[in-house]
């Protein structure tokens, strides 16, 4: 016969169950982890349960009795590590457990046997249960959420991160950088982690409380109390601020604390709170979250193929280079100081030379390697530009799979309704912006001074921007795992579902969610991957409605309009604007883009150049291409009439020649012959920094690009070689050529098959292209040339018949300077 | 012939002593009660909401003679009930004397050597029991015939209950884990729970 003496134990906690709980039991300097269930009963880890999962804590705990133990209890998800509890011991209560009296008996339903049937039952155990009551205690934390990320979010980098330990202004004045240029120094002030913020409740009696951060061991992660200790300290006292109400049982405490290190930091955690002093024994509670670092980036597909089909590499802090630009431009002479003589050019370069600016910067280039048609139509390959195939990253750093797991299954087993999913939801901006040489120039035009907004979700063959941005889902399967292909990649994550961009080129790669396989470095500076989540998406460089921009918008009209790349460069700037994870808002809603939660440093967008004979395959198709779609514009017939498509395009090729200091180039790029960052940009007593490396070519006071169209053109032109030319076209023949044939008609009427006709026109739209008029008179016979001086005409038609003397005024345009 | 919507705690016993009739089986076997024993499968283990069939009762017809004394013995209808009882250690409560209540009602007895108590004229419209092993000090009350199905969740927790595991999702993945069952099969956790517990 079996006599147990063995008893259940229910806890109470002022009288009520204590449901849901951690209880400590030390018998004999040994502590038993418990569960109290819903009913306030103790249960233990069944068999093949997991230490630290309350679910699997579902074996009926036994004790015999009478007996002597000492408890304690705490609410946290996980129980305390043995470390916190034998550091605390005092916080246990002694508890005489005995049968007497007897205890309530339990209820158990049960089910009668069919008449006749002999083996049907219903199995009871059944064992005494033992109450007992515990004191209350209250320790409860808002911020951060306990089973939730604690995210480590990196300082935004201020404009001294970019030129840190780089001497600025005159040393660079002038200078010849290559274009892999690297800073010798290295930054004196690195960028650093933002605080994490703790706030939580303790008993009001409480004089004194303090914060640890341990791992499931308990052994206590280095924090630092201010962003500028370097002294690494294991817990940090809690500021506890009493309320004003009179019956307030509770005060509150809200902290910042650093991490030392913090991708030994990163990881599942616990946030330990205790107090002693004031109380009449120790309390502590902990809270269990994911310690995360969070970061984003952008990566360039095309780096590692230019089909942007593979990942790119991402970009580090070793992988920046120096960028020059300037402050302030133009410089006006001063005042009393002739133009064009030693003094003045000394006087402004002294002015111009702290507006000098040195950075480091990541660099992303509009390419013009990959050879494509320019329209479904052509069978042509030509050098396009395209701008980098980006795939921006967002990172949660310290993130292995099984952690997350962890994080869901808990999560799964304690909340309402048994959630299984991650949702993060991602509000995301990229800024691309620009101001010229001509910023402070408003004497004229408008300055060159742009920035435009991008982001959303190429979607089903469209551009959409979901309010909530990117809604990222991770799901929970039934054997408490993620599934994931070999790539570690989640099916089916996204809530809008994106496609790979179709442009510039069908087969790049689709943004897809990791949970497994990758790594990423904290940071930038190559100090050792860690296991990282991987949220991706593209960035749709496109016109667009729904994308903010501001600036001047320029002249000449969209290069292109509808579902397309368009071409930006300048600075830019990723921002992960808003960002929701586990249904919380990490920002508080209102931040926009000036208050990103996580944000690229600033990179630079630079052009390049086709070579030679790419420049010259494009201008060749280009040109009687736009010619020949604008040929039935107003004007244009006219026009043609007199000089032929073919004329007018070598009018323009040279043109292009001659603008683009003979080089038929549309950025900045001829470093071995020329100042990067000083030329000679004078216009009307302004001087201007003329020529920033990669970007467009300037000349004062306004004009840009291989065409140097002056008002600036619109940024469509701005930042294509495409559009520079087709700009180009558009100025000769829509524009000048024909303000030249109306100026030219009201002295002659032109005549078809005229040489000296054609030839004037040709002449004339040249000169107006420069600016100004250079024909003035028909004497009857010629025309005449009234005007002296400019030899711009000679520069671009130079080598041909067309080349004139000037001579004093009028000059007669004679056969031999005909061209055609 | 009415027909029974089945409330908590009701099992076919009961329902067929309220309408008159000692033979539960024989309400349980009816044509018309096909369905409901397709569903459940023990008659005695019914979910409220069922709907129960019920015949009108056969009253049995005897004729005697008057100016005599006859005798009539009349069956009434009853719950036989069988425990098995285990220790905290799962191990039987074997030999132990018990005292159950019902109602006015006190029985004694002994378990049997494997830990059984047997019951078997218990009053088939009772409803509550109280065990008690006095030795043991051990008790329990009975809630006799409201036992749900085991696919309906107050079977499964009542069962995880009876057999020592926390009454929920938790106890029903320890019961799982313990018996190695697959973790996703929730009709295979539930048959095995069905099975383990009886009934």
């Amino acid at each position: 016969m079996s006599q147990s003496t063995k008893c259940e134990l229910r806890v109470t906690s002022g009288g009520d169950p204590l449901r849901e709980a951690w209880v400590y039991l030390r018998r004999g300097g040994d502590v038993m982890v418990l569960r109290a269930d819903g009913r306030g009963k103790l249960r233990k880890i069944s068999a093949k349960g997991k230490a630290g999962r309350r679910w699997t804590y579902s074996e009926r705990f036994t004790i015999e009795v009478p007996c002597k133990v000492e408890l304690y209890w705490s609410a946290g998800a996980k129980p305390l590590p043995k470390k916190v509890t034998d550091d605390l011991s005092d916080a246990f209560v002694p508890r005489d457990l005995a049968l007497d009296p007897p205890p309530a008996p339990g209820t158990n339903q049960v089910a009668p046997v069919e008449r006749g049937n002999k083996t049907d039952k219903s199995t009871l155990v059944l064992s005494a249960t033992v109450q007992v009551d515990l004191p209350a205690h209250v320790v409860s934390l808002e911020t951060p959420k306990e089973l939730g990320f604690w995210p480590c979010l990196w300082e935004r980098p201020s404009d001294a991160y970019y030129t840190d330990g780089i001497a600025q202004g005159a040393a660079w004045h002038g200078a010849r950088l290559t274009e892999n240029d690297r800073p010798t120094a290295t930054r004196q002030t690195p960028l650093r982690e933002q605080g994490l913020t703790v706030e939580g409740a303790i008993d009001a009696a409480a004089t004194k409380a303090f914060l640890r951060v341990i791992d499931d061991d308990g052994a206590p992660i280095d924090l630092r109390a201010s962003a500028a200790s370097t002294m690494a300290v294991k817990e940090i006292e809690l500021p506890l601020v009493t309320s004003s109400a009179a019956n307030a049982t509770t005060k509150t405490f809200s902290v910042q604390v650093w991490l030392d290190k913090p991708t030994k930091a990163f990881g599942k955690r616990q946030i330990v709170v205790y107090a002693k002093d004031g109380l009449p024994r120790p309390v502590v509670e902990s809270f269990y979250v994911h310690l995360v670092g969070l970061q984003t980036t952008l990566v360039d597909d095309a780096e590692a193929t230019l089909g942007g089909d593979r990942p790119g590499p991402t970009p580090m802090e070793s992988d920046e280079v120096m960028v020059v630009d300037f402050t302030h431009s133009p410089e006006v002479i001063p005042t009393g100081v002739p133009p064009q003589d030693a003094a003045e050019k000394a006087q402004l370069t002294a002015l111009m030379r702290p507006h000098t600016r040195v950075r480091r910067m990541i660099r992303y280039p509009i390419r013009t390697e990959r050879r494509r048609t320019l329209d479904a139509a052509s069978t042509t390959l030509l050098a396009l530009p395209e701008m980098p195939m980006w795939m921006a990253e967002l990172h949660l750093v310290g993130l292995e799979k099984a952690d997350l797991e962890e994080l869901l299954v808990y999560r799964k087993y304690t909340f309402d309704n048994n959630p299984l999913t991650l949702d993060l939801a991602v509000q995301w901006d990229l800024e691309l912006a620009w101001a010229g040489p001509d910023r402070n120039d408003h004497t004229r035009h408008a300055p060159y001074d742009y920035e435009d907004h991008f982001s959303g979700i190429w979607s089903k063959g469209q551009l959409v921007r979901p309010t909530e941005g990117q809604v990222v889902r991770i799901v929970l399967d039934d054997k408490d795992t993620i599934a994931v292909d070999g790539q570690g990649k989640v099916n089916d994550a996204f809530t809008v579902p994106p496609e790979a961009i179709p442009f510039p080129t069908d087969g790049r790669r689709v943004p897809a969610v990791f949970v497994d396989a990758q790594s990423r470095s904290w940071g930038r500076a190559d100090a050792g991957a860690l296991p990282t989540v991987v949220v991706e998406w593209q960035v749709p460089i496109m016109p667009s409605a729904v994308y903010a921009s501001r600036g001047s918008r320029g002249e000449g009209g969209p290069l292109a309009t509808g579902d397309v790349e368009i071409m930006r460069g300048g600075n830019g700037v990723l921002r992960v604007s808003g960002l929701r994870l586990f249904g919380e808002r990490l920002d508080d809603g209102s931040q926009g883009p000036q208050m990103p939660l996580a944000v690229t440093p600033a990179f630079r967008v630079y052009g390049k150049n086709p070579s030679a004979s790419d420049f010259a395959d494009l201008f060749a198709d280009v040109v009687p291409r736009y010619l020949a779609d604008h040929a039935q514009d107003p004007g244009v017939a006219d026009v043609l009439a007199i000089v032929p498509a073919g004329t007018w395009q070598e009018v323009l090729r040279r043109i292009l020649h001659h603008e683009s200091d003979g080089r038929d180039k549309h950025f900045f790029d001829w470093l071995a012959s020329a100042p990067y960052s000083w030329h000679d940009r004078r216009h009307h007593r302004r001087w201007s920094h003329g020529w920033e490396r990669d970007m467009p070519l300037f000349g004062a006071p306004h004009g840009y690009g291989v065409q140097q169209r002056d008002p600036h053109p619109n940024s469509d032109l701005m930042w294509s070689v495409l559009g520079g030319i087709q700009c180009g076209a558009q100025e000769l023949v829509l524009d000048k050529a024909i303000a030249a044939f109306a100026y030219l008609s009201r002295r002659k009427q032109l005549v078809p098959g005229d040489r000296a006709d054609a030839a004037a026109l040709v002449r004339e739209a040249v000169r107006e292209y420069n600016g100004g008029n250079e024909f003035h008179s028909w004497n009857g016979q010629h025309w005449t040339i009234q005007a002296a001086g400019s030899e711009y005409c000679n520069s671009v038609l130079d080598g041909l018949a067309a080349h004139v003397v000037y001579g004093p005024a009028p000059t007669v345009f004679l056969p031999t300077n005909y061209y055609p | 012939m009415p027909v029974h919507v089945v409330e908590s705690g009701e099992c076919m016993t009961a329902i067929a002593a309220r309408y008159g009739i000692h033979d539960p089986g024989a309400v349980y076997r009816h044509p018309q009660n096909a369905a409901l024993r397709e569903a459940r499968g023990n008659m005695n283990v019914l979910l409220p909401g069922d709907e129960v069939f019920v015949p009108d009762p056969q009253p049995k017809k005897v004729e005697r003679g008057s100016d005599a004394t006859h005798k009539f013995v009349a069956r009434v209808a009853v719950k036989e009930l069988r425990l098995l009882l285990l220790d905290a250690d799962r191990q039987p409560i074997t030999d132990a004397d018990y005292t159950l209540v019902i109602g006015a009602d006190e029985r004694t007895g002994k378990t049997s050597g494997d830990g059984m108590l047997y019951e078997p004229r218990i009053a088939a419209r009772a409803t509550e029991a109280v065990l008690r092993f006095p030795g043991l000090r051990l008790s329990t009350c009975l809630e006799i015939g409201a036992l749900d199905p085991v696919d309906a969740d107050t079977g499964m927790r009542s069962r995880l209950e009876n057999l020592g595991y926390s009454p929920d999702d938790d106890g029903l993945a320890a019961f799982a884990r313990d018996r190695g069952l697959d973790a996703g099969d929730e009709d295979g956790q539930r048959a095995a729970l069905r099975d383990a517990h009886g009934a």
